[in-house]
């Protein structure tokens, strides 16, 4: 990643930098990062102003921020974190994958039992859902 | 010829390791990643138990909350900036950036400690109901993230100012690097999940 950085200290002396930036590709250029700024910048502005306009229901304006963030987490992982653009093996990428579903498995896991219970229990008195989770969760 | 690919190889060698002293500290964003994630669905869960006190929409200034957001990612981009010079060699410049990168992600905590004291002065604090226990817990922890960046940016400049640009420190700022914009990702989610959300 900070190769030609590490390289220049190490072997400044011996290593034209000219010769060195030839052989080692960086992913980061001040282009790119620029480029990621502007994008992440006009979608966090887009959002915002979704959120302030009038006549758009509720459902449709959580589903377009949903949208937003998520085209600009992919933005930023790649722009600022330079994720998929090393080389094989890949280590990061494949650490950031397992990462996503444990996170999938974390969430989406806690909001369906949570909801799941709510749902069974909504309706109920507090003794009736003691006895009910007693019968029901083995608890 | 030979001189070229004797090159080539002690570049490969040299990339090689930089990617081994990364990948640990990668690790670690990724379990602090599952940290955040438990978090945000303490919040998705609680958010809806107000215990009668008021909730998102009563609360939250999304004027404000813009004004942190792009604080943040611009202190990103400076971070990403200090990296490049950096990396160029041009040291007076690096420090140049990461004192604007501090600035920036100072002016952004200053304003959520500000957001803080006002819910609490109003009331409102992680006592008042399960919605703001969450709300509390999930953004501080973030905003610890934040404050302990700081302390790390001051120590690198003062770092870089009298040590200069040697392997452990061009080491370190990389570390820094991917932990800002790390930071700046799990703030997209607060931003859009708890803050638009909330009020829209």
């Amino acid at each position: 990643m900070d190769i030609y950085f590490q390289h220049g200290i190490f072997d400044g002396s011996r290593v034209m930098e000219k010769e060195s930036k030839q052989v080692i590709k960086h992913p980061g250029t001040d282009a790119s990062l620029s480029v990621g700024f502007l994008l992440c910048f006009i979608l966090t502005i887009t959002a915002y102003c979704i959120v302030q306009t009038e006549g758009l229901g509720v459902t449709a304006k959580i589903i377009i921020i949903a949208c937003l963030a998520f085209v600009q987490f992919l933005a930023q992982m790649f722009f600022f974190l330079h994720l998929g653009r090393e080389k094989k093996p890949r280590w990061k990428l494949w650490m950031f994958l397992s990462m996503v579903v444990v996170v999938g498995i974390l969430v989406i896991g806690s909001l369906w039992i949570m909801h799941n219970l709510d749902y069974n229990m909504m309706h109920m008195t507090p003794e009736e859902q003691g006895a009910y989770m007693k019968k029901n969760e083995g608890i | 010829m030979t001189r070229v690919s004797e090159r080539a190889v002690e570049a490969t060698m040299l990339e090689e390791r930089a990617e081994r002293n990364s990948i640990g500290f990668w690790l670690y964003l990724m379990t602090d990643c599952i940290l955040f994630a438990s978090l945000f669905a303490v919040y998705a869960i609680l958010h809806v138990n107000t215990f009668g006190g008021p909730g998102p929409k009563e609360l939250f200034h999304p004027g404000g909350v813009l004004a942190e957001t792009l604080l943040l990612l611009a202190s990103s981009y400076a971070c990403g900036l200090a990296v490049l010079r950096a990396r160029a060699g041009e040291r007076a410049k690096a420090i140049f950036w990461l004192v604007v990168c501090f600035a920036l992600g100072a002016s952004f905590l200053t304003l959520e400690i500000g957001e803080f004291a006002e819910l609490i002065a109003e009331g409102n604090s992680f006592t008042r109901s399960g919605f703001l226990s969450a709300f509390f817990t999930l953004v501080a922890t973030h905003g610890m993230h934040i404050t302990i960046g700081l302390i790390w940016i001051a120590v690198m400049v003062a770092q870089l100012m009298l040590k200069g640009l040697t392997p452990h420190t061009a080491r370190r700022l990389t570390l820094f690097s991917l932990f800002w914009h790390f930071l700046d990702v799990v703030w997209i989610f607060i931003f859009s999940t708890v803050y638009l959300m909330g009020v829209a």
